[in-house]
């Protein structure tokens, strides 16, 4: 417990530039690595993706080998980097699009190093899609399969209605060679963990991110806990196989 | 008609049929075609064919005086059409749209019950593929009646 309250330098170690919009920076310490996704408006100011520090200009201003402070929650991030090679299936429900659309920059930079790419986005009717702009304009690739399917809708909606889950036996990936990223309200994740696993998915080829409230955000308070982790330093992405014995239990 | 086996057995829901099976609901069966936005079928209507989609979306409806058209669900090639048709009282308990150019394979409803009561082999294999995908649907359903996207996390 007195390591995490040790304070430790960061280093910027890679700044992937994505697109003309967007860059990828992360920054790494011997004992843990932390990653921003810090979007660029065309005024050429920066801003952070989600709600990472405020200071994000400054940081994808520095140069190679700066020393960078990072006070928490540390973290995981998606496997973006250990995909490759494989199919990925990105799938989000609700606000769940935020935290993986960085992981999808990830894995559009750097396309060809990974096989057949599949996104799933559940949302709770067609006027509350998140990142709907982002969304068509990655449906215009050639490379990437999106599906949008919403719990309801008008007459006017052309798109899916149904659940998440039941997008799953049709989307073209192999089971043998996948990944599959998750984020979205926990019962969405449950049912669609259910039918990947029915698609002979294993759960070690399975990532969520668990969303739990957090205070200190240093492995503290407690707020965060989740069965024998804390989501602010060993989350919030996890390999299921590693939370499955808690993952089912009501009381967590 | 071995052009119309072949598209029964081919279908999803028909996988790993025997062929005398898939011969008997062949007999019953014809290939139909709706334009888009052209209905199959509207609710309170009698059930007197068993759709399964082969090609395109379809779109469940409910209707309500004065409100907009609600669509429960869309479903596509592989899926088949409810089994309204094989339970009393054989009505359709929804409006089905077809959402752009569908093709479907509909079977005749009183032919297929007939054969299924004449033989029980038939009506118990059919029987175990309607519960499976009845009961997908139903907890589809669940998870949507949930609102899981609509409340906040704690």
């Amino acid at each position: 417990m007195s390591q995490r309250w040790i304070w430790r330098p960061f280093r910027r170690s890679r700044s992937l530039r994505v697109n003309s919009t967007c860059c990828m920076c992360s920054a790494s310490a011997k004992w843990r690595s932390a990653s921003a996704a810090i979007r660029r408006k065309k005024t050429g100011s920066c801003t952070p993706s989600g709600r990472s520090a405020p200071s994000a200009a400054r940081y994808a201003r520095l140069r190679r080998d700066a020393v960078v402070g990072v006070r928490g929650p540390y973290g995981s991030c998606w496997p973006v980097a250990e995909a490759e090679g494989s199919d990925v299936v990105l799938i989000a429900g609700g606000l769940g699009l935020a935290p993986l659309r960085p992981a999808i920059y990830g894995v559009l930079a750097r396309r060809q190093s990974y096989g057949r790419v599949v996104l799933l986005y559940g949302a709770r009717g067609p006027s509350d899609i998140l990142y709907r702009r982002e969304l068509e304009t990655w449906r215009r690739r050639l490379d990437v399969d999106i599906e949008v399917t919403v719990d309801h809708a008008g007459a006017d909606w052309h798109g899916n209605v149904g659940v998440v889950p039941g997008l799953i036996p049709r989307i073209p990936f192999d089971p043998h060679h996948a990944v599959a990223l998750i984020c979205g309200p926990e019962i969405m994740m449950r049912f669609t963990i259910a039918a990947l696993r029915d698609r002979g998915l294993a759960s070690e080829q399975i990532y969520l991110s668990m969303e739990r409230n957090m205070k200190c955000a240093v492995g503290l308070c407690g707020r965060c806990q989740f069965g024998p982790a804390f989501v602010c330093l060993d989350g919030p992405v996890f390999r299921f196989d590693r939370i499955a014995p808690v993952f089912g239990i009501r009381e967590i | 008609m071995e052009g119309l086996e072949r598209i029964v057995l081919g279908h999803p829901f028909f996988a790993g049929l025997g062929p005398e099976f898939g011969a008997a609901i062949s007999g019953c069966a014809r290939n139909l075609r709706f334009a888009a936005g052209e209905y199959l079928f509207r609710e309170d209507e009698p059930a007197n064919e068993f759709y399964l989609i082969r090609h395109g979306t379809v779109a469940l409806e409910l209707h309500a005086p004065g409100q907009p058209v609600i669509v429960i669900a869309t479903l596509r090639e592989g899926d088949i059409l409810d089994a309204a048709w094989l339970v009393p009282p054989y009505r359709w308990t929804f409006d089905a749209r077809a959402a752009e150019l569908v093709r479907v394979l509909g079977v005749n409803a009183r032919c297929l019950r007939d054969k299924c009561e004449a033989d029980h082999d038939l009506g118990y294999e059919l029987m175990k593929r309607f519960v499976g995908a009845m009961g997908e649907r139903l907890r589809a359903t669940r998870l949507q009646v949930l609102d899981v996207y609509g409340t906040p996390r704690s």
